[in-house]
């Protein structure tokens, strides 16, 4: 069983254009996408550009990327099997390489999703 | 090219003691620059910590008691003066927080909202809302509103600078364009966290590796009883969709919280009353050795047999579990699903020796929050870690800025081609590591390597023999792995370069750590010696320090108030 992952490739001081690259990794009951990134650095392509500093259960929200045209955390997403999904950087933000952006400093003027829960005294 | 920065404070951490730090200096007038190793408030550790911030705010309570309570749960091994900053400043630094915007649970009448946590005479956790997260947002918030302090997300330093014994600054990569800069500070204050990645299952996130407090070791900083890390007993171990997620015992199995259960691998209550972290830990180890842990060596956390129904169960879990919501995101209830948990490193206690203002022994170097050792002694008590960095992390930025007062401007390191010198060297351990080799080892394999041998040998319970052969295998994976080291050649964000330098340290670092370990020859909070199972009646510091390229390792007294 696998799952497959296009994910969107870019290097702005290398590559012309952005690209994507299809990958399948074996698939496991619980398998998050978060979980799914960090494996195709690990053992299938060490050239993957990507911000391994997150929390891994949604709180930090800096897994955020773009799955099948979404805004989501990674780490919240349980992959199915034999599934494919289109992984974007979090859209809105400059793209350094690959899957990390630029959050900018002033970010919390982007973010009022994340202020209103804050106000709600739930954290997500 | 290269930049030298110049600044009069450089903040080298950017959780919730650095943030504090920076802010406590900008206020003061001073330029700051702040150095993290991922976005700003959303890496490091202080996000992922629960809501609990300790403060002495009911009737009846005081700093007193939240000091006595405190020196108790450290094992004899807090430093008293420390503790009395902690207990004195962390009601007034809460009301800093809620200045800039924190928000903490009250009750009706306006009171704020607490817990008994265990270890606490008087019920003293309040509710930070967002939890860790909220901390962070909200001194983030305060930051951005401060002109004179100057953010740098994704950097790794490579080295710190020292001229004449004084610390006067930094090399950094910066991981986005691969460049490799230095800063020339006055003063610098180093509150980079814990390194709890030195073993295998943690429910940190993988940037606690600890370089920083290794480059600090080897400029000559004493450091404590790096062998005390506290484990927390209860991290999701299974299912594996919440893998290493921290999710509060003492929420779930508090009789006033949750009222759940914890039962052992053959469905038993093995536990009884409302046991501190040391104590819940002896308590699984007993089980795993009479063969009746559950399957992955922990416990199951049970709800169902709460006595609490499952209205009042649900509007519990929502008012008091900030991982409620997140565990049912990834498909878990835990009103009808058992989580089986196990200890999982979770807080480093040892670390660099502070006095109460949180001074190094080094001049010019100042350090506050997790990376410091003697706050909170051989075990620590719930909430007390969000409080330390709050007052710690003020107090190291008020001295940090008396001291750059008393330099005159960057005196050190004039030099423009010392930097430049230090600036090659950085670019040939990359270029080095970049090389191809016919039998490379990348950084996540050695990481692997490292980890596996630390839970083999330096793991929960430790004896001599067995810390003796982790030496041996540390040694040999420093002499025929590390040289083998091999990165990806992208200059531009690798990921890979920022983790050969943390391995690096983390090398180097867990050699101290065992060292330690050896010297401790008792039993002590998180510190369990097979072949010491007494604890001794004097309680004393292990002590490393780095003298004439050797490591000097020593028993001091802990300081009394």
């Amino acid at each position: 069983m696998e799952v497959f992952l296009k994910v969107f490739r870019f290097n702005p001081t290398a590559d012309a254009i952005p690209y994507f690259k299809r990958y399948a990794l074996p698939w496991s009951e619980g398998l998050t996408l978060l979980a799914a990134i960090r494996q195709i650095y690990a053992s299938m392509d060490q050239t993957l550009g990507f911000r391994n500093y997150y929390c891994g259960r949604g709180l930090c929200a800096g897994c955020r990327v773009t799955v099948d045209g979404s805004v989501k955390k990674a780490c919240h997403v349980i992959l199915e099997q034999e599934q494919e999904y289109l992984v974007e950087p979090l859209k809105g933000f400059p793209v350094i390489r690959d899957l990390v952006v630029d959050f900018g400093i002033k970010r919390n003027d982007c973010d009022s999703s994340r202020q209103f829960d804050l106000k709600q005294g739930s954290s997500f | 090219m290269f930049d030298v920065r110049e600044s009069d404070i450089l903040v080298i951490g950017g959780g919730g003691a650095g943030m504090r730090a920076a802010i406590a200096a900008a206020e003061l007038g001073k330029d700051v620059l702040l150095l993290s190793k991922g976005p700003l408030s959303r890496s490091g550790i202080t996000p992922v910590a629960g809501e609990g911030v300790e403060g002495a705010v009911n009737e009846g309570d005081s700093p007193d008691l939240h000091y006595r309570d405190t020196v108790t749960a450290g094992r004899g091994l807090a430093d008293e003066n420390l503790v009395n900053a902690l207990a004195e400043d962390s009601v007034e630094r809460i009301r800093d927080l809620e200045s800039y915007g924190a928000k903490f649970k009250k009750n009706a009448d306006g009171s704020y909202a607490t817990s008994l946590r265990p270890g606490q005479s008087h019920s003293r956790n309040l509710y930070i809302l967002g939890g860790g997260y909220g901390l962070a947002a909200n001194l983030f918030k305060r930051i951005a509103e401060l002109p004179n302090i100057f953010v740098l997300d994704d950097v790794i330093v490579t080295k710190l600078l020292a001229t004449e014994g004084k610390v006067a600054g930094a090399v950094y990569l910066d991981v986005r364009s691969g460049e490799v800069h230095v800063i020339k500070a006055k003063a610098t204050i180093l509150a980079t966290g814990g390194y709890e990645e030195l073993w295998p299952f943690t429910d940190t996130p993988p940037d606690t590796t600890g370089e920083s407090l290794v480059m600090a070791y080897q400029l000559g900083t004493q450091l404590v009883d790096l062998e005390q890390v506290l484990y927390y007993p209860g991290v999701v171990v299974y299912p594996p969709a919440a893998r290493g997620w921290l999710v509060q015992y003492e929420y779930l199995l508090n009789p006033d919280m949750l009222d759940g259960r914890a039962l052992n691998g053959k469905g038993e209550v093995f536990i009884h009353g409302f046991p501190a972290r040391d104590e819940f830990i002896r308590a699984i180890r007993s089980e795993a050795k009479k063969g009746d842990a559950s399957p992955r060596g922990g416990f199951y956390a049970d709800l169902s047999q709460s006595r609490y129904s499952r209205e009042e169960l649900t509007s519990k879990l929502e008012a008091w579990l900030h991982q409620f919501t997140n565990l049912k995101q990834v498909g878990i209830d835990l009103r009808d699903n058992k989580l089986e948990m196990a200890p999982a490193a979770h807080y480093c206690l040892g670390g660099i020796k502070i006095d109460a203002f949180g001074r190094t022994n080094l001049e010019g170097l100042f350090a506050a929050g997790e990376i410091t050792g003697n706050v909170h002694g051989a075990n620590r008590i719930s909430g007390n870690a969000l409080s330390e960095t709050q007052v710690f992390g003020k107090r190291a930025a008020e001295v940090a800025c008396d001291y750059a007062d008393s330099q005159s401007a960057h005196e050190a390191l004039t030099d423009k081609s010392h930097c430049c010198k230090d600036v090659l060297a950085e670019y040939a351990t990359i270029i080095s590591w970049k090389e191809t080799k016919t039998d490379g080892v990348r950084p996540i394999e050695i990481k692997a390597k490292l980890q596996a041998l630390m839970d083999e040998y330096v793991g929960l319970e430790r004896e001599e023999t067995s810390l003796v052969k982790g030496l041996a295998a540390l040694q040999l994976l420093r002499t025929d792995v590390l040289p083998k080291m091999t990165v990806t050649p992208i200059r531009r964000f690798c990921y890979e370069v920022q983790e050969a330098y943390e391995i690096r340290g983390m090398v180097d670092l867990a050699e101290i750590v065992i060292l330690s370990a050896l010297a401790r020859k008792e039993s002590r909070g998180h510190h369990l010696r097979l072949d010491y199972p007494q604890t001794d009646p004097v309680p004393v510091h292990t002590s490393v320090q780095f003298i004439d390229s050797q490591h000097q390792v020593s028993l001091i007294p802990v300081a009394k108030r």
